[in-house]
């Protein structure tokens, strides 16, 4: 191997380690008081692969906040650096403190194989393939650049430009952002490195996954099915596939909290839940149905006896989530002072008017066709799966209402917002149904999997005996 | 005989069987729609499983697995996907200066533009271009413009501009301004 190689490798390893401490630092400070109401001492006995994920997502968030607050990259990564460095001294006391021997455990190294595994496989897809998809050049990456250009997320960068119109501007900057910062430290723009961005939040998504690893059916079905039935809107840089995958890791950590009641579970299902308003605008949808999925399933577990006064919160959980929510709150303000709207321009009179019209003219046969063209595999199966559990006669698997209740709430949202769309709906449709649809195909690959799981663990249904019987 | 033959369909109609021969008529409703949306490999499938299952003296989990395989085969994109990684890792693995060349050099990607927004590119770095517009055809076409928009920035297109961009065959139609450089496709014209 030349020895340039050797050293664009070393620098390449370096940016990547890099980025992962300054965002874990960040990370830190905000999740060492949610899990241990401190950043250097621990109060609950949990794995580093069950914190970490969690570290590195409030590790986005926060350096985005920063970044709105302070608009200016120099500055915002100054400060962010400091505050980074500080959360990372912080975690380091607190690793060897409780994690160092523990990290020795096979059960522990086996699961960091596996995520370092999967974020080696994903470099490849991710990061060796320029930014060519249309919505990549034309929205999300053209914002990282407008930011880097600009060195600010302000109105420097251009949002009000004529020439950017249509670019959807309005559109949510977590990525853009971050990707045009890790350029601002090398100095230099091109059309792969600010993938890098995407890489970052590829991570914290697949180690969670790996940490449901079992040896069993229902978790290899898992593994195939979520993050590379997305493909290929995980990588090509449309943001349909993080949110699907974030979406889905949402339900899957709710379940295991369902039945594990681990609160590390039950926030880590939540902060993917937030997160999902930072990747695109219809993570606003996808979030609301989660919520709506969780309390469905809270009310069918209570027999719909609610007792506001069992529902303990913690005040320091309201607290960081309130701080989780500043960032995306601080760039509907931004967006509103500079007018910055959305294209499909929800909630206007002439909105109405479009979907009582297009309720009667044929236009709502056309979107359903559209749409149930793109979920109905994923659809079949949950038929046969949800038949198969019949067929056995176990009881129904209320663990799988959250995924249900939730992709049919989004499913039943994005109808909606196609009834209204200002735009061509043939062209809107055509250009949008199937990548949206990969957030209702994950909650619905979901649903499924909960399923096999419950039938593969069951043992009347292993048990040649008792099938017998029926 | 006949008894005998009553008798064995009588064994043979369990409950179970019953029961599974309805869930098969109204599962076949369900796999008709989907044969006619294009989903035909695993809707034969989900029908053979049931079809299957009739005949079994009890439900099998193995006929669930099998299933659940022909789904991850038939309609999903898995195998598409675990096919591209394989492809991007083997080829970043044989040739790794390629991909890390690419990751950390500056301008590194554009050759994915098409070849109207690389022209004018050249154009606006050659003649230190400070701002541009697009002739109304280029500006009509919205695939071009928008390549050509955003791989230009921090360079804008401004309303007023004097640099313009037009398609090599509209000189003609630009005989006032005077032509500063023409490629096969695009030419750069300057228009007071």
């Amino acid at each position: 191997m030349p020895l340039s190689t050797v050293i664009n490798l070393l620098k390449f390893a370096a940016i990547m380690v890099v980025s992962l401490a300054y965002l874990y630092g960040l990370g830190w400070l905000l999740v060492g008081p949610l899990l241990n109401r401190s950043l250097i001492s621990k109060r609950n006995d949990l794995l580093l692969i069950q914190e970490s994920p969690l570290t590195l997502l409030a590790g986005f968030i926060i350096n985005f906040g920063i970044l709105l607050v302070l608009q200016t990259l120099k500055t915002s990564l100054i400060i962010s650096a400091v505050l980074s460095l500080i959360g990372l001294s912080c975690f380091v006391v607190y690793f060897f403190r409780y994690h160092f021997r523990k990290f020795k455990n096979p059960d522990s190294t086996n699961k960091w194989i596996g995520v370092v595994f999967f974020c080696l496989l994903m470099i490849g897809p991710i990061l060796t393939i320029a930014l060519d998809a249309w919505d990549t050049r034309s929205i999300w990456f053209f914002h990282s650049k407008m930011i880097y250009y600009a060195g600010s997320i302000g109105l420097a960068a251009g949002w009000q430009d004529p020439s950017v119109v249509f670019s959807q501007v309005d559109y949510p900057k977590l990525i853009p952002a971050l990707g045009a910062q890790v350029m601002y430290v090398l100095g230099f723009w091109n059309e792969y490195l600010p993938k890098l961005s995407l890489y970052l939040i590829f991570i914290p998504p697949i180690t969670w996954l790996v940490t449901f690893a079992r040896r069993s059916f229902s978790y290899i079905f898992l593994l195939i099915i979520l993050p590379f039935s997305l493909y290929p809107w995980l990588w090509n840089g449309y943001m349909d596939g993080l949110l699907a995958f974030y979406f889905c890791i949402a339900l899957l950590l709710f379940d295991r909290y369902i039945k594990s009641n681990e609160k590390v579970d039950l926030f880590s299902s939540i902060a993917c839940g937030i997160f999902l308003l930072y990747l695109k605008n219809e993570g606003i949808l996808a979030f609301l149905a989660l919520l709506v999925g969780f309390v469905v399933l809270y009310l069918i577990r209570n027999r719909f006896k609610v007792n506001l006064k069992a529902v303990k919160i913690p005040w320091h959980m309201v607290v960081i989530a309130i701080l989780a929510l500043i960032p995306f709150a601080l760039w509907w303000i931004d967006k509103g002072q500079w007018r910055i709207s959305n294209d499909l321009g929800l909630g206007q009179s002439s909105s109405f008017e479009r979907l009582t019209a297009r309720l009667s003219d044929g236009s709502l046969q056309m979107i359903l066709d559209k749409v149930m063209k793109y979920i109905n595999a994923s659809l079949n199966l949950l038929v046969v799966m949800l038949i198969s559990n019949f067929v056995f006669r176990r009881p129904f698997i209320k663990e799988t209402i959250p995924a249900i209740v939730a992709t049919g709430l989004y499913v039943l949202g994005m109808v909606v917002i196609y009834l209204v769309t200002p735009h061509d709906l043939v062209w809107h449709l055509n250009n949008s149904t199937v990548r949206v649809m990969e957030l209702a195909n994950g909650g619905i690959s979901v649903a499924c999997y909960l399923i096999l799981d419950a039938l593969e663990h069951d043992p009347v249904v292993m048990s040649p005996k008792a099938i017998r019987q029926l | 005989m006949t008894d005998q033959k009553k008798k064995g369909l009588k064994t043979f109609l369990t409950r179970y069987r019953i029961f599974t021969l309805v869930i098969f008529i109204l599962v076949s409703l369900w796999a008709y729609y989907n044969y006619t949306h294009e989903h035909r490999s695993f809707t034969l499938f989900i029908m053979v499983f049931f079809f299957v299952s009739i005949f079994l003296p009890k439900p099998s989990f193995t006929l669930v697995l099998v299933t659940v395989i022909s789904y991850l085969l038939f309609s999903s994109v898995s195998i598409p996907a675990l096919n591209q990684i394989r492809h991007t890792s083997v080829e970043a693995v044989a040739h790794p200066s390629i991909p890390l060349n690419n990751l950390l050099t500056p301008d590194t990607g554009l050759e994915v533009l098409p070849e109207e927004a690389l022209q004018a590119l050249s154009m606006i770095d050659t003649n230190k271009v400070e701002e541009y517009r697009l002739s109304p055809s280029l500006n009509e076409d919205y695939h071009t413009m928008q390549r050509i928009v955003e791989s230009a920035w921090p360079v804008r297109m401004r309303e007023d501009a004097r640099h313009v961009f037009i398609r090599a065959e509209e000189i003609a139609d630009f005989q006032k301004c005077q032509l500063i450089e023409e490629k096969d496709l695009i030419a750069l014209v300057y228009c007071d």
